[in-house]
């Protein structure tokens, strides 16, 4: 069973053009993610003003599903306040489990719709969910610093 | 046995319903095990089951003379005459674990030196980081040069006096170099030094001779040539042996035992502790018994020629770098492909049902050598052939096809 559909045109796009990849000049935070056992690194910037993400941007040395998946997220975070970064987290791991999602949440969950081949692939799911265990790690660092 | 067809015997590889016939090539991680082996592990526990060395009815000395001719054949293997120079471990890594406790023991003082090279896998890199942070001991590196290479001259002149141990691999899991080990070794007794060579990726390829080679220890896996997980085994010489005390204690490592004191066994079973993993040992002889009767020779000529056609055919690969020798070299091939993430290439393969490492191999330090973050890894092994490769550089050409399509 060939896996090239995976690897969707979208999901391929995403990597070779990621959205919002570099550094923030003046970033309120940033953060540091890996996965060890196969050596994804990211590292996020972010902004945050009133419990909103202002702006975002990343830098990766990391797989395709990992660059596509943070490309994605920083597109559909830039800018939305954390509630609704929250609503995508949840879809984003209903996704991931190969869960079935409803004809609204499929339109909300955009370009990350391409992602879905990656349940197939358990091994590869960490990749997928980089950006966001990093997003989590960010969180609580901006809980600490009294940011949010 | 054909060799031309030899993963007919290896039932993982020649009864799978899949599609497209399964191609391992994550032979430097484990290999799969032929009817012979998983065989003999079995026909020990439906006939032949008891405690060794310590049952006193036929049935254990059937399980005994079977365990200890498994000792018998590992050490004919590599060549010593002395069957009582072969201690069992789990493998590798515990063998270098328990060298680096009674080394930290019994030999090294505060300030002595333990010489490693840049190369080593982790299994011989943290356990010797475990005892400098115990015991105040220092870590110092060999360089690796050019394709992957150790310089000998380098290592004599900067040899620090104050070095005790010298461990390092005989092959590399990550570029698949061989090194020189008989002058490696040579150099290590010339300065005083105990010298330890890592087999692991050895043993599976060419014959080894340790007495030859001129270790004093060596040690290797019996999952990498056909054996069992589990089992592996430390060579010793002798006297060293005899000079040292055990690590672990328990049943069968000693004479006589009172509530303050004991009287260890001779060696090898002072460094057996506790039940051995008998069925292994018995498994691992197996392994060996079907690896000399395809003879080591043409195990190497059979790997060699596979690995000179893989790296003749990924010469063609546009923007793809293999990393390490062109000759003197095992099966273990790491490569990069330019704007493809080795993970990628290693699922895209899975989907063609091709098997290959991608991401550090244990070996970190060597990624940092590398400047790769990561690199894909395709290790060749007996029972692959030919096609074998052509399926393999098929789907690497399709795979760039894939990521180049999009602008």
């Amino acid at each position: 069973m060939s896996h090239d559909k995976i690897y969707s045109e979208v999901l391929l796009d995403h990597n070779r053009h990621p959205r919002h990849s570099g550094e923030l000049t003046n970033p309120d935070i940033s953060m540091d993610g890996a996965n060890p056992m196969c050596g994804d690194e990211i590292t996020m910037y972010a902004s945050v003003e009133d419990g909103t993400l202002v702006d975002v941007a990343f830098r990766s040395t990391a797989c395709a599903i990992c660059t596509a998946s943070a490309s994605m997220f920083c597109e559909m975070a830039k800018g939305k306040d954390f509630d609704h970064i929250h609503q995508h987290d949840q879809l984003m791991r209903k996704l991931m489990h190969g869960e079935k999602l409803e004809h609204d949440e499929r339109r909300a969950l955009a370009d990350m719709n391409s992602l879905e081949g990656v349940s197939k692939l358990p091994v590869r799911v960490k990749c997928a969910m980089l950006v966001w265990e990093t997003w989590e790690l960010m969180k609580q660092k901006l809980k600490e610093i009294n940011k949010v | 046995m054909n060799p031309a067809e030899l993963y007919l015997d290896f039932p993982l590889l020649r009864d799978n319903d899949d599609e497209e016939r399964l191609i391992f090539l994550d032979n430097a991680a484990t290999t799969q095990k032929p009817d012979t082996v998983i065989n003999a592990v079995s026909a020990y526990y439906r006939e032949s089951n008891a405690n060794v060395h310590r049952s006193p009815y036929r049935l254990g000395e059937k399980s005994t003379d079977l365990y200890e001719s498994a000792r018998s054949k590992t050490a004919r293997f590599i060549k010593t005459a002395d069957d009582k120079e072969i201690v069992f471990t789990r493998g590798v890594t515990e063998s270098i674990n328990l060298l680096a406790t009674i080394l930290s023991d019994q030999l090294l003082k505060p300030g002595d030196v333990i010489l490693l090279t840049e190369a080593e896998h982790h299994s011989n890199i943290v356990p010797w980081q475990i005892i400098a942070k115990r015991c105040g001991v220092k870590l110092e590196f060999v360089k690796l040069h050019g394709d992957g290479r150790f310089d000998l001259s380098e290592i004599e002149s900067n040899w620090n006096p104050k070095t005790k141990v010298f461990s390092f691999q005989h092959a590399s899991n990550v570029l698949g170099t061989i090194h020189p080990v008989n002058e490696l070794c040579e150099i290590a007794r010339c300065k005083g030094a105990v010298s330890i060579v890592d087999g692991a990726q050895s043993v599976p390829h060419f014959g080894i001779d340790v007495s030859d080679m001129g270790c004093d220890f060596y040690t290797f896996s019996g999952h990498k040539m056909v054996g069992p997980t589990g089992i592996g085994a430390l060579y010793g010489r002798r006297e060293l042996l005899e000079r040292f005390d055990p690590a672990f204690g328990g049943g069968e490592m000693i004479k006589r035992v009172s509530l303050f004191e004991s009287e260890y066994n001779d060696v090898p079973h002072k460094f057996e502790a506790g039940t051995p993993n008998i069925a292994g040992a018995i498994g691992l002889g197996a392994a060996i018994d079907y690896l000399e009767k395809l003879t080591m020779k043409k195990v190497e000529s059979m790997v060699n020629s596979l690995a000179a056609y893989a790296l003749e055919r990924l010469s063609t690969i546009e923007g793809l770098a293999v990393h390490g020798p062109q000759t003197d070299r095992t099966g273990a091939i790491s490569f990069w492909m330019d704007g493809i993430h080795p993970h990628d290439i290693a699922s895209l393969l899975d989907g063609d049902n091709i098997a290959v490492r991608a991401g550090r191999h244990c070996a970190e330090p060597i990624m940092n050598w590398l400047k790769r973050p990561a690199t894909t890894r395709a290790s060749f092994y007996i029972y692959n052939i030919r096609e074998d490769v052509d399926r393999f550089i098929d789907s690497l050409n399709r795979i760039r096809g894939l990521f180049k399509n999009v602008s």
